[in-house]
């Protein structure tokens, strides 16, 4: 270990610090859940909100008078463990299916006879597999998000079996499989303890780029006003309110608000997003700096 | 026999889109989780039934008003036509550029900020222009740009074209250099530096050739996130797209009640015009495999200006 890797070193600081602040975020919030402040009077002049950010709302309050810093606190484990969580099950599972789909190595095709369907957006699929149950839903939010994570981490699925099977396959070449299954290896075996170990540095950095799919998924579905842990409708005029504060949520709630005077609505969660962002991609580019080899020949020219 | 495969291609997506239109009638909240609504299939599938049997598959509600679509789709068609193939040549052609460009000048500050850009999502690229537009405006007084649509004749334009270019053409980006970086350690780049041929003709006659041609192969994946970065782009900018067909006929917010009379409760419900959501998914189909070719044409001009084939 000769170099200090500071990208890798700055992104774990970050995500250790988003992680503490998602763990402590509702204990540390400055106003309770239900806590509002429609209306500011002083001597000069009678207000309402949205409050712009002061001493006391760091960031502002929001058109109801919640207090945009405390939303933010909440919201925090939503989106953080959310996306950790469904990157984790779409990896283990992925990993344990290619596996054992490379062992096999049964070439998979892809079905051209559904190549049109390339055009429809995955956020409409899962637009429409959430729309019927996450608006004023009876469902607790949990349950929601449990089930919204599960169908996010199955559309992932496949491209990280395609990847790791590949891996698995050539592997399955080398001639330390050939000696184990000479001794007597059986499958399973030879599978998790002589290939997985091989294929440690190409899982944590799907798992690190994974992360930032789900990331970016949750986001685009936000502007569709497809919250995780659903949202709750308010009409005349029709908004959509997140249950959990979970920030691509709120960057959907106050979408409207960006041309509006009070726009740090929208800045803010935006930053929080962008925060996570930026930490996962010194993470995973920090790891593929740990884990660099070089795979290709140098440039000749 | 080529036409019993499309033919069936055809049927098989049409199924697959059909059963995806009714999925939020289908997957229902219940009260202790969620189920599936198995006798709404049938609802769904009999008002679609009936619907094209008596000619009223095109017709939809818009408010009060009935509507024809055959007479509407074409411009929401169109506008989502034109921004995609406006949006992904842009792209292609920023891609294509800036990728040579990070590997000819090979400075790993820049080629890394290109890969942090190519994965900003797309809808946090246009809110920031929109806020950055709207600061500018601000401090100038000077109304340059749209930051949104305000009307079918007056369409934002550049903002979603600079979003499509910078989330679609830095992905580009990333793979060419990705790509090209691989082929520059080749056999034949070796052999040809060998025989006295200079840094220049090497990368245009024999690094640009292989890149076009892998960018052919990987069209379609390109294509797909330009049409799914184009639906988000389309909501945020208040574009009168394909999106716009979908979220406001196809699917729209409204109460329904439930339970028996005086004990039961208002519960939102999307309401459903199956058949907009069918159609308007089919052309979005129509445009994507449209761009396709129009695309494919354009490289396969500039490989042959370029190569010589």
């Amino acid at each position: 270990m000769s170099k200090l890797n500071k990208t890798l070193i700055l992104g774990m600081t970050m995500l250790i610090f988003l992680i503490l602040v998602a763990i402590a975020g509702p204990s540390i919030a400055p106003y309770p859940d239900d806590w509002d402040d429609k209306i500011h009077t002083s001597e000069e002049e009678t207000s309402a909100s949205p409050f712009p950010p002061s001493e006391g709302h760091l960031m502002g309050t929001d058109f109801y008078g919640y207090d945009m810093f405390s939303m933010i606190l909440r919201g925090a484990r939503y989106t953080l463990f959310f996306c950790l969580a469904v990157s984790l099950v779409r990896v283990v599972l992925g990993t344990v299916a290619a596996l054992f789909i490379g062992w096999r190595s049964r070439e998979i095709k892809s079905s051209p006879v559904l190549g049109g369907l390339a055009a429809v957006p995955i956020v409409i699929f899962l637009y429409l597999l959430f729309a019927g149950v996450s608006y004023n839903s009876p469902v607790p939010p949990w349950i929601l998000a449990i089930f919204q994570g599960i169908v996010i981490m199955l559309f992932g699925l496949p491209g990280v079996i395609g990847v790791l099977e590949e891996k698995v396959a050539d592997q399955r070449e080398k001639s330390y499989v050939e000696a184990a299954v000479s001794s007597g290896a059986g499958p399973v075996r030879i599978l998790f303890k002589h290939i997985l170990p091989f294929l440690i540095e190409p899982i944590l950095i799907i798992f690190s780029h994974e992360t930032i799919s789900v990331l970016t998924i949750i986001g685009q579905l936000g502007i569709l006003n497809m919250f995780i842990g659903g949202a709750r409708i308010q009409f005349d005029p029709v908004i959509f309110l997140s249950n959990s504060h979970e920030w691509a949520g709120l960057i959907g709630n106050y979408k409207g608000y960006i041309s509006s005077a009070s726009n740090w609505l929208i800045l803010f969660p935006l930053m929080a997003y962008f925060l996570v962002l930026v930490a996962l991609y010194l993470f995973s580019r920090g790891l593929e700096k740990y884990f660099h080899r070089k795979y290709g020949n140098a440039p000749h020219v | 026999m080529k036409l019993i495969k499309f033919v069936w291609a055809v049927l098989l997506t049409l199924a697959v889109l059909t059963i995806l239109v009714i999925l939020p009638a289908v997957l229902v909240p219940a009260e202790e989780g969620i189920r599936l609504d198995l006798m709404s299939i049938r609802r769904q599938f009999i008002v679609l039934g009936n619907s094209l049997i008596s000619g009223d598959f095109f017709i939809y509600r818009s408010g009060r008003y009935l509507r024809n679509l055959l007479e509407s789709l074409p411009a929401y068609t169109y506008t989502t036509f034109y921004y995609a193939l406006f949006g992904s040549i842009v792209s292609l052609f920023l891609g294509l550029f800036m990728g040579m460009f990070l590997l000819r000048s090979n400075r790993t500050r820049l080629i890394e900020t290109a890969g942090f850009i190519s994965l900003v999502p797309d809808f946090m690229i246009a809110t920031l222009l929109q806020l950055f537009v709207i600061k500018l405006t601000g401090l100038t007084g000077l109304n340059l740009v749209r930051i949104g649509s305000t009307g079918s004749d007056r369409k934002a334009v550049l903002l979603p074209i600079i979003t499509m270019a910078v989330t679609a053409g830095f992905y580009l980006t990333r793979s060419i250099y990705s790509h090209s970086y691989k082929e520059l350690g080749e056999d034949f780049v070796l052999f040809a530096k060998a025989k006295g041929i200079d840094r220049r003709s090497i990368y245009l006659r024999h690094i640009f050739p292989s890149v076009v041609k892998n960018l052919r192969s990987d069209l379609k994946k390109y294509l797909t996130l330009i049409i799914s970065n184009l639906f988000i782009i389309e909501r945020i900018f208040n574009i009168p797209g394909i999106s716009r067909l979908f979220f406001t006929f196809a699917y729209s917010v409204g109460w329904q009640y439930t339970g028996a009379a005086g004990k039961g409760r208002f519960t939102a419900l999307i309401s459903t015009q199956i058949n907009v959501a069918l159609i308007s998914l089919i052309a979005l189909i129509g445009i994507y495999f449209a761009v396709y070719w129009i695309l494919y044409g354009i490289l396969r001009i500039l490989l042959k200006a370029v190569s010589g084939e």
